[in-house]
């Protein structure tokens, strides 16, 4: 099942908070909190699944989204997003030092907040990812997906979905496009098989044609050159055909 | 006759010595000089010495001076009383009389200030002596009388007084006061009775003698003088002797006793002639020109006007010596004078100069003073400066930081007011109104947009309107039409705000209302909304079209969006124009000022 994604925002301004709230909704993300201080959102993060956090920088309290921003950077590994009027030149130095995976920029909008997530899935797959794909995608910095623990991050038209890896079946060339096969939908994107399975982690997803590339632990079976998924049927092509079947039989 | 002043003055203060004695003692003194690294007071010594026995007056002299003035080093007043007693010495001898005398004077008055009696006494005698040499005989009885009186009331020492006496008396007799004179000498006699001198008996009564012969008790004179003779013939006293000799020849020759008194003149001649006596020579010999004249004998009497001849030519010769030796040593003074006024000169020249240096040093200090304290005004400025400076700082950064916080409010105070309007609209849902609602907060969002623009840049009031336009239409596609491809041809651009909002909301409001109602209906292909912005820098020319279905006056057209426009485009000067073919297109022109 693909979940929304979900959000958790720090923001002591209630006017604000609920705004934000509603936008993203909106968008089709959900969120899974809404705290006014730090430790609000520490008890939010250690209760709720949460896979990216919207933090404004000033908060009341002797602890500001800076401190909020380290500690998820140290125990949570989630992209996380500082909200600021970019007025404090000493506090957006602090802010850098935190790295986080984007700034959005007050005052928002709807646009502002889309990009800021965008942002911040991009710069968080790149941390993640080694600097060759890095390279590699500089030609194509859209950002069409990115993965968070054991989940990806697939793009529905102009929002994320969270999908976890094994809800993931299978990835299927059409001409120019990808197609994404998970437990309940598809995901179209507008890349070459090739590149999306360079990003894709390499002990669970197996190329097996040109065109398939497939989840191992979605296979249910196997009969001579095809492999099954459920009820659909993929070939599994020559120059693939030792690897594959090695495969399967160490399991 | 008795013009011829026959005399004979006893300075028994001054120990004669012959002339080759004294130039051995010189000698040694001098050796003495040279080769020991003598005290200052031995110095001192030694030259006192070599003024005394030097037997060139002149050089004697100079070390005289020499003397006084290392006693004026010692600051010794005895001594340079002493100094002072030598130099009067030499300049006696040497005929500078005044430069004597004042010599004399000063040291008899240190003597005198210093109490010391003995000396003080000497210094009179030396002074009434030189009094008598110049026949000024009043102030030497004068002097000889104070160095009597000390010797007679302070020292008592006969030996002294009677030689003092027989000076008094000497005086009186050349001053021809006769009776003082006889009773000076008869005193000194009187004394001498219990001293038993022979130098005193001999001179006092030879004296004495003369006396007696000029106040013609002829005899009892003769007599005296000779047993004089007789006493100075063991003293050995040839001066003396010669001149009793003759004034007893004299006598007896004015007594009719011509040939014992000529024998008697011719002997004390010889005498005199043996012993180089010039002087009493010439006199002798003047005696026996008058002899012979009155007898007769006018060979004899011619033999000997030659010898006077002889003997006065020889005297005025030692006399033009003596002058000559004066204007000498005039001339070295003058020429130490001269010597002292130049160099006095010089030191005033070298005055002048140390005067100016002085003047420079003091220019140079008052400059440096000026100089530092110049720099001290300078430093306190300078450090005031500082403060100031330091105080426009805080203040800058006082202001900066009012501005950023400033800045904050005006930015969140914005966000606050687009999240009350999203709030709202949320809550109205598809409430007939919430399309209003709707584009209220877009365009407080335009606004927005610009203030964060604005204050993301450094504080300006510029904006970099190409970005902005970038982000404003954007959001709107996200947020109106996302079917819509958005075409920008958009010239980089700095606006200031205050043409920066009213042209923001005229977009906002033209790309809005080509988003919402160009598009009908979703089979549409390929939606566009093109919007150009350019500048020929005297006018900002701004296009929006689409490539819809062009305005329908009735139903798509937000009214007040339009009149907003129009009053907008009013505020910033500017024209707009629209035509209606293959869709809209807006036109505007914006005098840059």
């Amino acid at each position: 099942m693909p979940n929304k994604v979900s959000i958790l925002i720090v923001e002591d301004e209630t006017l604000l908070s609920q705004d934000i709230s509603i936008r993203l909704v909106g968008m089709g993300y959900q969120v899974a909190g809404i705290a006014s201080s730090v430790d609000d959102a520490i008890v939010i993060l250690n209760r709720e699944i949460v896979d990216i956090v919207m933090i404004d920088i000033m908060l009341k309290g002797d602890k500001d989204g800076i401190v909020l921003g380290q500690f998820i950077k140290d125990h949570h590994k989630i992209p996380f997003i500082f909200l600021t009027a970019h007025s404090d030149t000493a506090l957006v130095d602090r802010a850098k030092k935190v790295k986080p995976c984007a700034y959005m920029l007050k005052p928002f909008n709807d646009n502002s907040i889309r990009v800021s997530i965008d942002m911040a899935l991009a710069n968080f797959e790149r941390e993640q990812s080694d600097d060759e794909i890095i390279a590699e995608e500089a030609s194509n910095k859209k950002i069409n997906f990115a993965q968070v623990k054991d989940s990806l991050f697939l793009k529905k038209t102009d929002f994320f979905q969270r999908v976890n890896l094994k809800d993931i079946l299978w990835l299927e060339a059409e001409s120019n496009y990808t197609v994404f096969h998970t437990l309940s939908e598809k995901f179209t994107y507008s890349t070459v098989l090739k590149k999306i399975e360079k990003k894709l982690p390499e002990f669970q997803f197996l190329r097996v044609h040109r065109s398939y590339i497939v989840n191992i632990q979605s296979v249910t079976g196997f009969v001579g050159n095809t492999l099954y998924i459920n009820k659909k049927m993929i070939p599994v092509s020559k120059p693939h055909h030792n690897e594959v079947f090695n495969c399967f039989n160490a399991i | 006759m008795s013009k011829i002043p026959l005399f004979c003055i006893l300075l028994v203060i001054s120990i004669q010595c012959s002339y080759s004695q004294n130039k051995q003692i010189t000698d040694s003194l001098l050796n003495l000089l040279e080769k020991s690294n003598l005290e200052i007071e031995e110095q001192f010594e030694v030259y006192c010495d070599l003024a005394h026995y030097h037997t060139d007056f002149q050089e004697g002299l100079q070390y005289a001076e020499r003397a006084l003035s290392t006693a004026v080093q010692l600051v010794d007043s005895f001594k340079i009383a002493k100094a002072l007693e030598g130099i009067g010495l030499i300049n006696r001898l040497l005929g500078n009389k005044k430069i004597s005398f004042n010599a004399a004077f000063e040291a008899s008055n240190i003597y005198k200030r210093l109490n010391k009696v003995p000396y003080l006494a000497a210094s009179y005698t030396q002074i009434g002596s030189n009094y008598i040499v110049d026949k000024e005989y009043t102030s030497a009885v004068d002097y000889l009388s104070r160095a009597l009186d000390i010797y007679q009331n302070v020292v008592i020492d006969s030996f002294r007084q009677s030689l003092t006496h027989i000076n008094i008396g000497e005086a009186y007799r050349l001053a021809h006061k006769l009776d003082s004179s006889s009773l000076h000498f008869s005193q000194a006699l009187v004394l001498n009775e219990s001293l038993k001198d022979d130098a005193v008996e001999g001179y006092a009564l030879g004296n004495l003698g003369m006396v007696h012969v000029a106040q013609g008790k002829f005899d009892q004179g003769i007599e005296e003088m000779q047993r004089a003779i007789g006493i100075l013939n063991e003293l050995g006293d040839v001066y003396s002797i010669s001149i009793y000799e003759a004034e007893i020849g004299k006598t007896l020759f004015q007594h009719g006793q011509y040939q014992v008194g000529i024998h008697k003149v011719k002997a004390a001649m010889e005498l005199a002639e043996s012993n180089h006596l010039k002087e009493q020579m010439r006199d002798f010999s003047e005696m026996l020109v008058d002899f012979y004249q009155s007898m007769g004998d006018y060979e004899r009497a011619f033999y000997y006007q030659q010898q006077y001849q002889v003997y006065q030519d020889s005297l005025v010769n030692k006399e033009n010596i003596q002058k000559t030796e004066q204007l000498k040593s005039q001339y070295e003074i003058d020429k130490r004078e001269s010597e002292i006024s130049f160099l006095s000169k010089t030191n005033e020249a070298g005055k002048k100069i140390s005067y100016a240096l002085a003047g420079g040093v003091g220019l140079f200090v008052v400059l440096s003073a000026l100089l530092y304290h110049h720099n001290r005004q300078k430093q306190k400025a300078n450090a005031q400066l500082v403060v100031q400076k330091q105080i426009v700082k805080n203040r800058e950064e006082e202001k900066g930081l009012l501005l950023r916080e400033l800045n904050h409010r005006v930015k969140n105070n914005l966000q606050m007011v687009s999240s009350l309007m999203n709030l709202q609209l949320h809550k109205l849902k598809d409430h007939p109104s919430a399309e209003m609602i709707r584009s209220g907060k877009f365009r407080v969002e335009a606004m927005s947009m610009i203030h964060q623009k604005l204050y993301s840049q450094d504080h300006t009031t510029q904006i970099a309107f190409k970005e902005y336009i970038e982000e404003l239409t954007q959001n709107l596609v996200y947020s109106y039409n996302q079917g819509v491809r958005l075409v920008l041809k958009v010239v980089p651009v700095q606006l200031s705000i205050d043409l920066a909002i009213p042209l923001a909301l005229i977009i906002n409001e033209l790309v809005t209302n080509a988003l919402k109602y160009a598009f009908d209906s979703a089979a549409e292909v390929d939606p566009i909304v093109e919007l150009s912005l350019y500048s020929d820098n005297q006018e900002l020319y701004l296009k929006v079209n689409d490539n819809g279905a062009g305005m329908n006056e009735k139903e798509n057209i937000d009214a007040f969006g339009l009149q907003l426009v129009h009053s907008l485009v009013d505020q910033i000067d500017g024209e707009i124009s629209m035509t209606n073919e293959k869709g809209v297109f807006w036109t505007l022109k914006v005098p840059l000022v």
